[in-house]
């Protein structure tokens, strides 16, 4: 979304070409420290040669342009694959080893290529540079500048985005953070940090075809080493390993000649004063503290837009207020499922679509999640007084019970007060008998789940590792952003609270405990407890099913349900 | 042949004076300091303001330089450097590309981009030898950097086999953290380090001021080629930074006498490129194995 921002912001400002211009600029230093920010931030490898790279691209992009009449697009792609060319030339001896070879040796290919481009004068116009870099357009040429630097801009974001997060990432910064351990683990550090240099130099490439272009001004002298300084300055400022670092960097180094414009002090001592404080005193640099705001406060946008509003079940009035659910088959056993923490009815869509023929089910949200009424100071008891009015007023005698994580503890609850109306009881991944403990700090994380849809939705597929259907994800992530923050602490204190060890052994009804092995929330001890609890309780483990094996196995589920029934 | 020899030593001998301090901070506080030839720089413009606007003596500005940029060191160490030490080695090296573009914005600043003249420290006629090798012309200047280097050398020599503080030094070059245990003070010794390693660049400032006149960019060739010396020399002993700086001037003055001028920084990285790809551990160096 803020890509289609970005693209449009030209139109918006097509009056006035001098900030479209520096928004190009931004741009292209942005362009050219993501690609430092590879090699340094997330291979650790220093290179103090970036802007030779640039001068690479912009001298073969320009040549081309000009001398051959190829079209700029082209140009500025030659430039951006012969720099990364001249990276794997560079990087090859001097990443071999480990240390600050790179750094050395990019220092002297950046005064090298300035005075060997200079030296070339019948080609390349020597020191004074060339001028007048043509720019063919079709409509407004500072606009197309700006829209070309964005659309290179953006697929070399992806581009590196996928490289990031995948396991060539991984190994870069395996090799950032050990070189040795790296090659024990198996990783080649020489080719990958190869690789990241090389990639890091060719998006320095394509910024420097880009400068050319946008500025109409090249000369050997503006790719210096102060040049490569500034580079990594935007990348530090903006922020070591990340992605969007490189944008505030590029964004503070094009501001900061307004700020000080007036001053007459020199810019090459605020950027240096910046950079060292910047290293001393933020490591983490800008982007870091835009991840926090956003993490904080900005995401609560999207969580507000993205919240459910429209209920797409029934109502039920009960003394706990209206208690939302959806009803599913028509068959002779009523089931009664309840949710876990941070789900809603709708987490057992899938489930229903799959529901033997002898079933009806209720599938309830229970109040607080969901489109049900809030409820203030819950316990697990209240919650199983909530299931028994709501059985009762849908006039039900007997039923399967059904729990799942939280909605399990829960289950535990109802059958200790009322097992006499329970046909059978089934626990899915339960709270264990004796409570599940929650510690202070992880209910603040918790409750920052509120305003941050991404770990609600992160969550629930780590807590479902083998579904994979990501919009049933979406839609209880929407649900599950109606829960009032007051009761995602109430709910994890509720959690820890009870005990039913003792009152179990009342439940004369047959329990089945499901468990899938790969649950990261419960462990296998704590679910033989519970199982143990029961006169008639039994373990299912299930091989390779995750905390929710309700999306994860459900035929396996119904089995164990219709079994002995 | 053997005049252009002599140059190409008179000019490595440089270079060995700017490595020696490379290799004496990266030895003690592993890192590489690339602010190295504009401390050097700084603190030549800072004697050339001295003597000629200030109007004190020479060789008391050059003593006081010498102080200042002890002190410049320690201050960037202590400051800039320690505090980070244990973090990571990437930062510290930012830190000194910091500190490099805060003095070179400095120097602008406050001198200008305008070179100065700077006084020659020795004057006289070249010495001439002459005898059936041919003729043998030996500048006073050279004279003057052979000397300091040679002085220079033993002096280490001595300092790092036979005091008490020298040892002190190895110790700390070779395992920080067991030498702290053996009650040597390793902040003293990381500061002492710094202090040597900057007065070298001062040092190698007031020498080729002369020659290259005083300019925010004057010790940046040097400081290159005081790598390349380095690297050539293995980086971890003062032999190598020596031998490799002095191999490096000759075989420079010959591409530069026999090929062409224009090419000086090209020749350099091609040697660091060959020197990496073919003695990775440099000519004098030795491996080490390294525990994790």
């Amino acid at each position: 979304m803020i890509w289609i921002i970005l693209a449009t912001l030209p139109f918006i400002l097509i009056k006035n070409a001098f900030i479209i211009t520096i928004l190009s600029l931004v741009g292209v230093y942005a362009l050219a420290s993501l690609g430092l920010n590879i090699i340094m931030g997330y291979a650790g490898q220093i290179s103090i040669g970036h802007a030779a790279f640039m001068s690479i691209g912009a001298y073969t992009s320009t040549l081309l342009s000009m001398k051959y009449n190829v079209p700029v697009t082209i140009g500025v792609i030659a430039g951006g694959l012969l720099a990364f060319l001249f990276g794997l030339l560079i990087g090859f001896p001097a990443l071999r080893l480990s240390g600050f070879y790179l750094a050395i040796a990019t220092m002297g290919f950046v005064v090298a290529v300035e005075q060997f481009i200079g030296a070339l004068d019948h080609i390349t116009g020597g020191h004074a540079g060339l001028r007048g870099i043509k720019f063919p357009y079709l409509f407004n040429s500072d606009v197309e500048k700006y829209l070309l630097v964005l659309a290179f801009l953006f697929v070399s974001y992806v581009l590196a985005r996928r490289f990031v997060n995948s396991k060539t990432g991984r190994a870069w910064m395996a090799i950032r953070e050990n070189e040795t351990v790296a090659s024990v683990v198996g990783v080649n550090p020489a080719k990958y940090k190869l690789l990241a240099f090389a990639f890091g130099s060719m998006l320095a490439g394509f910024a420097g075809g880009l400068y050319a272009h946008v500025t109409g001004f090249i000369a050997p002298s503006v790719f210096g080493l102060g040049k490569s300084l500034d580079l990594l300055a935007i990348s530090v400022i903006g922020g070591m390993a990340s992605l969007d670092g490189p944008f505030y960097g590029a964004i503070v180094y094009e501001a900061l000649p307004f700020f000080f414009s007036r001053t007459n002090l020199s810019l090459s001592i605020v950027f240096g004063t910046i950079l060292i404080f910047v290293v001393l005193f933020m490591p983490l640099g800008i982007s870091f503290y835009i991840s926090r705001l956003r993490f904080n406060y900005l995401n609560a946008i999207i969580a507000f837009l993205k919240k459910a509003r429209k209920p797409y079940g029934r109502f039920i009035d009960t003394s706990f207020g209206k208690i939302h659910y959806i009803q599913h088959g028509n068959g002779r056993v009523p089931i009664i499922l309840l949710h876990g923490n941070f789900a809603s009815a709708r987490f057992f869509e899938p489930f229903l679509k799959m529901l033997p023929k002898e079933f009806t089910a209720y599938a309830m949200d229970l109040p607080n999640f969901g489109f049900s009424d809030r409820l203030t100071s819950v316990t697990i008891d209240k919650y199983a007084d909530v299931v028994n009015e709501f059985v009762d007023n849908l006039r039900l005698e007997r039923f399967v019970l059904l729990g799942h994580s939280l909605g399990g503890s829960i289950a535990m609850a109802y059958a200790v007060k009322y097992p006499q109306r329970l046909i059978k009881l089934v626990l899915v991944d339960p709270g264990p008998i004796d409570g599940l403990f929650v510690p202070d700090e992880g209910i603040k994380l918790l409750q920052k789940y509120k305003y941050n849809p991404d770990l609600i939705r992160k969550s629930l597929m780590f807590n479902a590792p083998t579904f994979d259907d990501e919009r049933l994800f979406e839609k209880v992530t929407s649900d599950a952003l109606r829960i009032p923050k007051r009761a995602i602490r109430e709910v994890a204190e509720a959690l820890r609270t009870y005990n039913y060890s003792a009152q179990a052994s009342n439940v004369n009804v047959p329990v089945d405990v499901i468990f899938g092995d790969k649950d990261i929330i419960l462990s296998l001890w704590q679910m033989e407890k519970t199982a143990a609890a029961f006169p008639k309780g039994r373990l299912h483990v299930l091989k390779d099913v995750g905390h929710s094996p309700i999306l994860e196995a459900p035929e396996r589920v119904f089995q164990i349900i219709l079994e002995n029934l | 042949m053997i005049n252009q020899i002599l140059l190409g030593l008179s000019n490595g001998a440089m270079y060995s004076l700017v490595a020696i301090g490379l290799v004496m901070m990266y030895k003690v506080s592993g890192v590489m300091n690339f602010a190295y030839g504009n401390m050097g720089m700084f603190v030549t413009y800072l004697v050339w303001w001295l003597t000629s606007v200030i109007g004190i003596n020479l060789y008391i500005s050059i003593v006081l330089g010498i102080i200042f940029a002890a002190l410049m060191g320690i201050s960037v160490e202590r400051f800039g450097l320690r505090p980070i030490r244990h973090l990571s080695h990437g930062s510290m090296l930012i830190v000194t590309f910091g500190v490099l573009m805060i003095l070179e914005g400095l120097a602008v600043q406050i001198w200008g981009t305008e070179y100065k003249a700077f006084p020659e420290l020795i004057t006289g006629t070249p010495l001439v030898f002459k005898g059936d090798f041919g003729i043998i012309v030996l500048r006073r200047q050279d004279l003057l950097v052979f000397v300091t280097l040679t002085t220079i050398s033993i002096l280490l020599l001595l300092f790092t086999k036979y005091t008490k503080f020298g040892i002190a030094v190895r110790a700390v070059s070779e395992n920080e953290e067991v030498a702290g245990y053996m009650g040597i003070n390793v902040g003293t010794v990381l500061s002492f380090s710094w202090a040597f390693g900057v007065s070298m660049a001062a040092l190698v400032g007031f020498i080729s001021a002369p020659k290259v006149f005083v300019s925010p960019l004057m010790l940046l060739f040097y400081q290159i080629q005081g790598f390349t010396a380095a690297v050539l020399g293995g980086f971890e002993t003062f032999t190598g930074a020596v031998f490799g700086g002095l191999i490096l001037g000759v075989l420079e003055k010959l591409v530069e006498s026999y090929i062409s001028e224009g090419f000086k920084a090209s020749f350099s990285l091609a040697i660091i490129i060959v020197v990496l790809i073919l003695f990775p551990k440099g000519l004098f160096g030795k491996t080490l194995r390294r525990r994790v």
